[in-house]
């Protein structure tokens, strides 16, 4: 049998504390909650086995059904600071599993969660707890999410909807870049009803990008056989969306700068100069920065375009978005494949929630939409996900771009390439804790507070 | 000079009550409100020793067998025991307290 995940309730920090550090040396998979409020909130993210609760003078009966209510298939265990027959029998009769008085040892805590353990029906005895996926829209101009990394970005675009200026998105392949840049275009009430198009610099070969962008006359060279309008002209009005910006050749990149700087330009081929009125959004997923430092990027461009930049995060960091994204993917896809599948099994959104998404969004919507196909009685669990999300864990390391500002102090620095050594270590030692620890010349607490602190644990210690 | 009368003698005698009830209420209300604190520092208190106790357990399990700090650290933890026999007889107490102040209460009505 597996390791129960527990949800640790205790107001007091140190308790808090001393508690996870046992339960995570017994092998237990630990969340910590400071509030009610907040285990209800973590109760509603994440399925959990087992919940500790310390009541601590509180109402307990209402505590006990509040919990039962959110998590109806955890096992609560009750601590109280004394022994109140009458709040003891409220706690039972509301659905608690055990009422233990303190002091307690560690051993009583243990016993009493292996047996709080034992005490949950299996899988096959109990309905599957599942999501229902429900009709309501948490769209902002066709992006999804409402966690509060993403709110930045929708009250960000709100600002500068109706600004002229160019837009440069940052983030990794798959966060969504296309998306944002088509909320710009949608929020902009001059431009919404005009032309969005977009153009993968990366994706064409130097020449063609040219003609692309500007367009070209009859004979302007050999394959011209008619005029063709270029990008610039086909979004006058609009929005033009320049995805991978950093694979502009230098000389394209001076082409550009003239347009961004007067908005006009000349076909290929012809003298004649077109002014246009268009909206620039650029994106990329590469280091501009960086890209300037080597000189295959112009500065001025650089510093052009880096008017208003949007970083879009990347999966991984706003996991809270993860079942608003898929049961946006599961209404479209299931659409889109005439499914009726209407749920999602809470233990396929904790491996979906889990997983570190190395692929991002564009990931994640090629997961639902294989199990949407592969689906069968209209209810995703986990045999529809593959079997590289639930098992194997992918967590990458993220380091911090110490050129950006956001960086604040030293610590803050030292904080990604403290995570990259630590995991390189324990991947040396195959995860064995002591091991790591003398290794890194540090006593095991420090290090599972490291872990802790970089969120290494669950996805390893499950 | 006022002579005194039976009138007089009665009103004194209900005035000399009337203080000693007061005095025992004022008496009645302190140890009730004790009894409210002592139950919450004690409720408070069972944290820090539950936490030391843990912390404790958690370090002996990283120390050698036979080292000078296990013993320490072991001398602690019967220390700590000792504090939460304490507080547990003193929780037992209150709360016995607490209910025949409340008994008194309810046969007073």
């Amino acid at each position: 049998m597996s390791k129960a995940r527990i949800l640790v309730l205790n107001e007091d920090r140190l308790a808090q504390k001393s508690l996870y550090e046992m339960l995570c040396r017994y092998g237990y998979s630990v969340e910590i909650a400071n509030t009610k409020e907040e285990s209800l909130t973590l109760l509603d993210a994440n399925s959990f086995q087992i919940v500790l609760a310390d009541i601590n003078g509180g109402n307990c009966a209402k505590l006990c059904r509040t919990i039962r209510e959110k998590s109806p298939t955890a096992q609560l265990i009750v601590l109280a600071s004394y022994a109140n027959i009458e709040c003891a029998v409220k706690c039972i009769k509301d659905g608690a599993f055990d009422y233990l008085v303190r002091p307690v040892e560690d051993e009583k805590i243990i016993s009493t969660i292996e047996r709080a353990h034992l005490n949950i029906p299996p899988a096959a005895e109990r309905p599957i707890p599942t999501k229902k996926i429900s009709k309501r829209k948490d769209l902002f101009h066709g992006l999804v999410g409402n966690g509060s990394k993403v709110n930045g970005i929708y009250s960000l675009i709100e600002r500068i909807s109706n600004a002229k200026t160019t837009i440069l998105l940052r983030g990794e392949s798959g966060t969504g870049k296309r998306m944002v840049a088509r909320a710009i275009h949608q929020a902009d009430k001059r431009r919404k009803d005009k032309p969005f198009i977009e153009l993968a610099c990366g994706a064409l070969a130097k020449g063609i990008v040219e003609s692309e962008l500007f367009g070209h006359t009859k004979g302007s060279f050999t394959d011209a056989i008619s005029d063709r309008k270029g990008r610039f002209e086909l979004a006058h009005g609009g929005t033009l969306l320049l995805d991978d910006i950093d694979a502009l050749s230098l000389d394209l990149q001076v082409k550009l700068l003239r347009v961004l700087q007067h908005k006009e330009f000349e076909r290929l081929g012809d003298y004649k100069t077109i002014k246009v009125d268009v909206r620039i959004v650029v994106a990329t997923n590469h280091d501009l920065e960086q890209a300037v430092a080597e000189k295959r990027f112009r500065e001025d461009l650089y510093y052009r375009l880096n008017v208003i930049s949007i970083t879009i995060p990347p999966l991984r960091e706003r996991k809270e978005d993860i079942p608003t994204l898929v049961e946006h993917f599961v209404k479209m896809y299931a659409g889109e494949n005439l499914k009726k599948v209407r749920e999602v099994s809470e233990e396929a959104l904790q491996i979906l929630t889990d997983y570190n998404w190395p692929g991002n969004i564009r990931e994640l919507e090629n997961i639902i939409e294989r199990a949407i196909i592969l689906d069968t009685d209209g209810v995703i669990t986990r045999e529809d996900l593959p079997e590289i999300i639930s098992s194997v864990s992918t967590f990458r390391p993220t380091l911090p771009d110490i050129n950006k500002e956001s960086v604040a102090s030293l610590k803050a620095a030292l904080q990604g390439p403290e995570k990259g050594y630590i995991l390189k270590v324990l991947k040396e030692v195959g995860w064995n804790k002591k091991k790591a620890a003398k290794k890194l010349g540090v006593n095991r607490t420090t290090l599972y507070n490291k872990l802790r602190k970089y969120n290494l644990l669950s996805s390893h210690d499950q | 000079m006022i002579e005194s009368t039976p009138q007089l003698n009665g009103l004194t005698n209900h005035n000399g009550k009337l203080r000693k009830n007061k005095k025992e209420s004022i008496r009645f209300r302190s140890v009730a409100s004790m009894c409210k604190t002592a139950t919450a520092i004690i409720s408070q208190l069972y944290n820090p020793i539950d936490t030391s106790n843990r912390f404790i357990n958690l370090a002996l399990q990283s120390l050698e067998e036979d080292s000078q700090s296990r013993q320490f650290l072991i001398d602690s933890k019967h220390e700590i025991r000792r504090a939460s026999i304490l507080l547990k007889r003193l929780i037992i107490f209150t709360k016995e307290m607490e209910e025949q102040l409340q008994r008194i209460s309810q046969d007073s009505k």
